[in-house]
């Protein structure tokens, strides 16, 4: 999110006039195995955005970060901040555990309970460190292997949260996959309705099927576009995704241009641009932003 | 449409929750005495056309809260040996609604202890 607070108000809001910005504070403590001092850290920084960033600009809007090592310390730290205007949703720091595991159940349980939707998003650990998720088949050697192969962390994890009843259990709670591509979303939901229909009886509380929780729950952001460069491909794709209520925009600022002008946004059909840039984001984050 | 009736057998020679599997004018039909009443399955399972019928006779898992597992429908529902797709054996529709494919279902009249099958007279093989 960059380090100096008036510095990214100026680029976002001035030069590239956005509106509303949700700050994400990545740290690598998915990697760390002292919880306390995971804790000091995640409890200091979380105060430290709260106090320095949020006031120098309306337009910041913070993802508190949760606690991975400490899913009840995590939910007392949503607790803390949740009532603080500009707050607007929990970041969780993903361990080697998949999402839809009651471990984290006190953290969803105080983010719905706050209205507050979770966001994943790569920390950098992922496939290299332990702790972190794994990249599926083996440890890639290289830096595109390793990206190529951070959408099987998500999938797992989609496929996780849906199976294992997250969202029965918490059935206002959504959960936004930032920067971990979407095209691989609608092939995993049908492998998904598939095998939910022939495995039922292994997860009798998935009452509907699986593409049924797509625009309910799951979110996914412009940001790491790996869709088609034919339009009519991509308008397929837009649709497979029921992109129209599930896309955010996402500029991955301080990575790259805000605007992205070469990329997804330029190409996004024109009735889509006022829900990616903005409905889809009033409507998730429950007008915190 | 009028139908044609076919004698299977007795019904003493129908044991309970055991499909028994019969060519009926060129379709295999599965014949299951569910106690109260006697049914009829096409022995072809509208996922990918396996046996059906020689699959489990079986109940299954209700809809539930997360973490909970709730047995019911006992000896109501047909399990395709292939995929474990579940079908109702008295309406053939899958359980739940997990496909809105149906296994064909036939029509069975019990009378003084005889077993008859109701086939639609020009039903395709």
């Amino acid at each position: 999110m960059g380090s100096n607070p008036r510095l990214v108000a100026k680029t976002l809001f001035e030069e590239n006039r956005v509106d509303a910005a949700v700050l994400m504070p990545l740290q690598l403590i998915n990697c760390w195995t002292d919880g306390d001092l995971a804790t000091n850290l995640v409890t200091a920084m979380n105060e430290f955005h709260v106090a320095e960033w949020l006031p120098v600009h309306s337009g910041f809007k913070l993802a508190i970060c949760a606690i991975p090592q400490d899913p009840v310390r995590s939910a007392l730290e949503i607790k803390r901040h949740a009532g603080h205007r500009g707050v607007c949703a929990v970041y969780l720091p993903l361990l080697n555990i998949l999402m839809g595991n009651r471990y984290y159940h006190p953290i969803y349980a105080a983010a719905a309970e706050a209205g507050l939707p979770i966001i994943v998003h790569p920390t950098g650990a992922e496939g290299n460190y332990v702790g972190a998720p794994v990249i599926a088949g083996g440890t890639p050697r290289s830096a595109p292997e390793k990206r190529v192969g951070l959408a099987q962390i998500a999938q797992a994890n989609l496929t996780s949260l849906i199976f294992e009843g997250t969202f029965s259990r918490y059935s206002q709670l959504k959960v936004i996959f930032a920067e971990w591509g979407f095209s691989w979303v609608p092939p995993l939901l049908w492998r998904m309705d598939i095998d939910w229909a022939a495995c039922r009886i292994e997860t009798p509380w998935v009452k509907m099927k699986p593409t049924e929780y797509l625009a309910r729950h799951l979110r996914f952001t412009t940001s790491s576009f790996d869709a088609p460069t034919d339009d009519n491909e991509l308008a397929t794709l837009l649709r497979l995704c029921a992109s129209e209520q599930t896309m955010l925009f996402g500029s991955n600022y301080p990575h790259g241009d805000p605007l992205q002008a070469d990329s997804l946004i330029s190409r996004l059909p024109a009735s889509m641009r006022e829900r990616v840039f903005a409905e889809n984001a009033l409507e998730t984050f429950g007008g915190r932003i | 449409m009028s139908k044609s009736r076919h004698h299977v057998g007795s019904l003493a020679e129908f044991p309970l929750h055991q499909f028994r599997i019969m060519e009926i004018e060129g379709l295999s039909i599965g014949i299951v005495n569910s106690g109260d009443s006697v049914y009829a399955v096409r022995n072809l399972c509208p996922h990918q056309l396996a046996p059906l019928c020689r699959g489990k006779v079986t109940g299954t898992m209700l809809p539930s809260d997360p973490g909970e597992l709730c047995y019911g429908l006992h000896n109501q529902v047909i399990r395709c040996p292939w995929h474990n797709w579940e079908f109702r054996i008295d309406t053939g529709e899958a359980v739940f609604d997990t496909s809105t494919k149906r296994a064909k279902t036939y029509r069975v009249d019990v009378d003084e202890g005889q077993v008859y099958i109701r086939l639609p007279s020009s039903t395709p093989k």
